[in-house]
């Protein structure tokens, strides 16, 4: 796999910001701000976590599989932390992944 | 036309063929169906043939005179080129109308179906779905085994008739009833409606009594709480109808990996799909943390058979096992840096299991550890990390759960009898539970079955598939270990599914013969006659292979039905149901103690943290027995704690009455003698009512308690 280009990894960086924005400014489940939500916490936040850690292997259902998986992952560890240390907003918990997708994003993919 | 060239002449056979319906294998070219073998075995899909690849270059056969001009030529191709067009167009939509129609039959059985749900019988809504269904149900499994018995390229088919099949089982619920279904997914929705409302506050003692555990392992209810504010939605009533479709449809990434790791053979692959969906009765597919965390446990075992292979001197049958047509050669091993990484990537999901149920980690651990008796899959640091993580948590978050726990885990460990037993529906009663629960068994006997034939007709396969045959019998001493409240039977099933639906696939095709006879490539000298004989031969094989696929995934679906749906009398709940319980949490104060038949009415959790339960269908021996004799007695002395606020309650509805007489929880009748008893009586007073169910209040007596 080709290292990400660099315009990929800045839009993959700025999603959770884009998802806090859209949360922030459009009503109650609206279908936009469901689409972009779902989208980034069931996405984004693996997709950047991967490109630094492997190289994509075997074709795009085992990458989907990760990209899920490890998403997935990562929102029930920062809901479930904050949970425990009694901090938890959803807010928060999208901070949390918008910062994590933003700093795994932009070092380049392992080719 | 006569000129074509060789391989143009091919594709153009290969056109022909499927517009004619000749069976040919997918991808292994040493059919098990009986085709002859024509190239080496590959996992790549083989192209289909286009209009573009037609238009390839054309060789002039010898012997052929060059009479013709180029813009001849060019006509000739164009010709070609529209004929093999149409020919595919016809094969497309020869694969697209069962889909089409199946789907179509299937949504025009929906307001039909829609109108009879509020009058289910014993059968559940497999009895209430009319025709159109059960049609549409038909056509979608025999254009899947269309799909499967064409020389296909692409898994578009077969993928796109497995979402169809999916619609089918698990989205017909979500559309003809108002309101999901289970208790169990109420009370999962009561546990986020609790976090949402306390600012996600977990409670990680013992305080919440039986529903301590849902907060010792909160991943999965956390996450759905942080969703749902991020989205604005109000509660997870909103989505949950839709789980058992959603959470069906993640699981077939992960199966697809995990069956192509021990078969190159697609049509194993997706039939073993099928079959796991088809053998998935046990309704473990609603909202709910066991779903979430079994996605991420195949999940996990698919990326550990993908990338985390050693490898192993071959054994003596090695290269055989690895041709083997069914079959697929080891996977590599992956430099030492990378598996190191994948471990570190693995971690995550094994964590988020740890953090959101209690069984997937332990059926992940043993899984695991029981692959290690496979050399290809030893990985120390593997165990290490699906045993560590979740006892981890365990010793952390979940330390009081076992506290508490631990010595009654200890009394049953090993109580084979009493830890095996079903606990709902262990005793159904009616000819319609009854009849369920047979089919139900049947169902899942069938798979066993299907999956031991296949092991006995593929010895190959049963060599180099061993890992996920491992993983299948790892959960079985799970059933010995503890009851996990009368379902562990089920779950074990489950966990096990996967690895019997591969095998049960094999079983539908037979042993391929060029594992069985060596020297047939030797044999190119046959005469032409003896050939045509044996392509003969091979057709009515494929026809009896496809014939019996067909008949085995029908028969199966039939009774996936009445299996995955038989139930739904108990598991439906009206909204005049649900209204009336909501009535009374709003009229219970804080500590209120309310009392139900049993367990199986909507919103029975809400505001659980703040009351305190009791179901009668939990009594056993004595307490029975005095309940049964002298009910309004029994209640009016077991409530009497609650005095002298006097906020007790005694709540029958629909659901509870249904499940009790469908699943033999209480003698014959023995509940409405309870609800007259307690009517009759001047302990309690009726507060609620409506068609769907009443609410006795307990009024203390200046008497004292009496009946």
């Amino acid at each position: 796999m080709s290292a990400r280009p660099l315009p990929a990894r800045i839009a993959l960086a700025a999603s959770g910001w884009l998802a806090m924005l859209t949360a922030a400014n459009l009503a109650d489940a609206a279908p936009l701000r469901i689409a972009v939500l779902l989208g980034f916490a069931l996405l984004c936040p693996g997709a950047a976590v991967l490109g630094p850690l492997l190289p994509a292997r075997d074709g795009g259902t085992q990458t989907f599989l990760l990209v899920v998986m490890l998403s997935l992952s990562a929102l029930v560890f920062a809901a479930t932390a904050l949970m425990l240390i009694g901090w938890f907003t959803a807010f928060r918990t999208l901070l949390v992944l918008a910062v994590l997708t933003t700093v795994t994003a932009l070092p380049p993919a392992r080719s | 036309m006569q000129e074509i060239g060789a391989g143009t002449a091919a594709q153009a056979d290969g056109a022909a063929a499927d517009a004619v319906g000749e069976m040919q294998p997918e991808a292994a070219p040493p059919s098990p169906l009986g085709a002859e073998p024509t190239a080496e075995p590959t996992t790549e899909p083989t192209a289909e043939p286009s209009a573009e690849a037609t238009a390839e270059p054309i060789t002039e056969p010898a012997g052929t005179v060059p009479t013709r001009t180029p813009l001849l030529r060019l006509r000739e191709l164009r010709d070609r080129a529209g004929t093999v067009t149409r020919r595919q167009l016809l094969l497309q939509l020869g694969l697209a109308a069962p889909l089409l129609l199946g789907l179509g039959l299937w949504a025009w059985s929906l307001p039909t179906t829609r109108t009879r749900v509020d009058d289910l019988g014993g059968f559940g809504l497999a009895a209430a779905v009319p025709w159109m269904f059960w049609a549409g149900l038909g056509l979608v499994v025999a254009g899947f085994a269309l799909t499967l018995h064409r020389p296909a390229r692409r898994p578009l088919w077969p993928a796109a008739y497995t979402v169809a099949l999916l619609l089918v089982q698990r989205a017909t619920q979500a559309l003809v009833y108002p309101t999901p279904l289970y208790a169990w997914a109420w009370k999962h929705i009561a546990i986020i409606d609790r976090l949402l409302a306390n600012g996600g506050h977990l409670d990680i003692g013992n305080r919440l009594g039986a529903m301590a555990p849902y907060d010792q392992w909160a991943g999965f209810f956390a996450g759905n709480a942080t969703l749902i504010r991020l989205v604005g939605l109000h509660s997870a009533l909103s989505y949950a109808a839709w789980a058992p479709f959603v959470s069906s449809l993640l699981l077939v990434p992960p199966l697809l990996l995990v069956f192509q790791v021990f078969s190159r053979d697609r049509r194993l692959v997706w039939s073993a799909l099928w079959i796991f969906f088809l053998g998935n009765w046990v309704g473990q597919d609603y909202l709910s943390p066991q779903a979430f965390a079994f996605f991420l446990y195949l999940g996990v075992l698919a990326l550990v058979f993908r990338n985390l292979a050693r490898s192993v001197p071959p054994g003596r049958h090695g290269e055989a096992d690895a041709a083997y047509p069914l079959g697929a050669p080891p996977r590599p091993q992956l430099p030492a840096n990378e598996r190191r990484l994948w471990l570190l990537v693995l971690a995550a999901p094994i964590g988020a299991i740890a953090i959101s149920h209690q069984l997937t980690p332990v059926a992940l651990g043993v899984g695991v550890l029981v692959l290690a008796v496979s050399r290809r899959y030893r990985n120390p640091w593997l165990i290490l990390l699906a045993l560590m993580i979740p006892a981890a948590w365990d010793a952390t978050s979940a330390l009081s759960f076992f506290k508490l726990q631990l010595p009654i885990m200890a009394r049953t460990f090993g109580d084979l009898l009493a830890n095996s037993q079903p606990g709902d529906g262990a005793t159904p009663t009616g000819a319609g539970p009854v009849t369920v629960a047979w089919l139900d068994r049947g169902l899942s006997g069938a798979v066993v079955l299907l999956a031991l034939i296949g092991l006995l007709r593929h010895p190959p396969l049963r060599r180099s598939a061993l890992p996920v045959l491992l993983v299948a019998a790892a959960p079985l001493p799970l059933a010995v270990a503890n009851s996990y409240g009368g379902e562990m039977v089920f779950r074990v099933f489950m966990f096990a599914l996967p690895g019997l639906s591969f095998f049960a696939a094999a079983a539908l095709f037979p042993r391929p013969r060029q594992s069985t006879e060596s020297t047939e490539s030797a044999a190119s000298e046959e005469s032409a006659a003896s050939t045509e004989s044996v392509q003969t031969g091979s057709r009515w094989s494929a026809l009896r292979s496809g014939a019996l696929g067909f008949t085995v995934l029908a028969l199966l679906a039939a009774v996936f039905v009445p299996s995955y749906t038989g139930k739904d009398r108990t598991d439906y709940f009206p909204r005049g149901e649900i209204q009336l319980v909501d009535q009374l949490v709003a009229k219970a104060p804080p500590g209120s103690f309310i009392v139900g038949a049993d367990v199986n009415f909507p919103d029975a959790y809400l505001g659980y943290e703040r009351n305190q339960y009791w179901w009668l269908s939990d009594e056993t021996g004595t307490g029975r027995q005095s309940l049964l004799a002298d009910p309004a007695r029994y209640l009016a002395r077991n409530m009497a704690w609650a005095e002298p606020a006097a906020h007790a309650y005694f709540v029958v509805t629909r659901a509870q009455l249904a499940d009790v007489q469908m699943q033999g929880l209480l003698p014959p009748g023995a509940l409405q003698r309870i609800e007259q008893s307690v009517a009759a009586s001047p302990s309690f007073r009726l507060i609620l009512q409506s068609p769907d169910g009443v609410v006795y209040q307990y009024v203390p007596t200046t008497t004292g308690v009496n009946g």
